[in-house]
């Protein structure tokens, strides 16, 4: 039997290759593919729907941020669940950015006084049970774990 | 997202039905810009809709900001995930959610 170790009570990612995974050359005509990709991997975990939910808010903000923001002309897309954790990789080949180094937003402004940028990573880091970032190979990997 | 408008004199209700997301929100952005003038209240029901993410956030700022300068919005039906959204980004202080 497979021994599962758990680091701080998660199960550590399977080497990504061995997970669902889909690659795209990211655009916003992609998004949409990208959503369903993520969706249907979902549904086959029988990840309860208000997680799931959670994890597709979080796709399309870290998504939409590699189509804007990043350069990358080549995303990979692992999904990666069992044992209670799901794990949500991305892989791209853009400019470096930490998301866990980025600014926190004031959320206590007015609406007259309100911008959204930054918005969605700080979501995303309420969000999530766990977000890793490292840069390796030229490449930003982002990881976002739910429990399950 | 469908979006189904109820106009009604001045009043506009808009209904979303799905996600409003990155791919969606510019659907919303570009009826509430046809739709928006002349009206003094603009309900936002979101019964069918079953997340918001911050593409969708910044549609519903910038309809609480042209709403400010002419009359009232609500959102109605807001579900739990939706709500969660709205708290965490602080959207609950400047949204009038029924």
């Amino acid at each position: 039997m497979e021994e599962q170790r758990m680091i701080n009570g998660f199960a550590p990612p399977r080497v990504a290759e061995d997970c669902p995974a889909l690659v795209v050359e990211p655009s916003m005509e992609s998004i949409s593919r990208v959503a369903a990709f993520l969706e249907t991997e979902l549904e086959k975990l029988e990840v309860p729907i208000k997680i799931a939910t959670k994890l597709m808010i979080a796709l399309d903000e870290v998504y939409s941020n590699i189509v804007h923001y990043s350069g990358s002309t080549r995303t990979e897309l692992y999904c990666c669940g069992g044992a209670g954790t799901l794990n949500l990789i991305f892989r791209d080949d853009g400019i470096p950015y930490n998301p866990l180094e980025a600014e926190t937003p004031d959320i206590t402004l007015s609406a007259e006084e309100r911008s959204i940028g930054g918005l969605g990573i700080f979501m995303v880091r309420k969000m999530m049970d766990r977000v890793d970032y490292v840069y390796e190979n030229a490449h930003n990997i982002l990881t976002l774990s739910m429990q399950y | 997202m469908m979006i189904n408008q109820n106009k009604d004199g001045s009043k506009l209700c808009l209904s979303l039905d799905g996600r409003l997301d990155t791919a969606t929100a510019p659907d919303l952005e570009a009826i509430i810009d046809s739709s928006i003038e002349g009206i003094t209240m603009l309900t936002i029901d979101m019964e069918n809709l079953e997340y918001v993410s911050s593409a969708g956030l910044r549609v519903i700022l910038k309809a609480q900001k042209i709403m400010n300068g002419q009359g009232e919005m609500k959102l109605r039906n807001v579900n739990e995930t939706i709500m969660e959204v709205f708290d965490i980004t602080g959207f609950i202080d400047i949204l009038t959610i029924e």
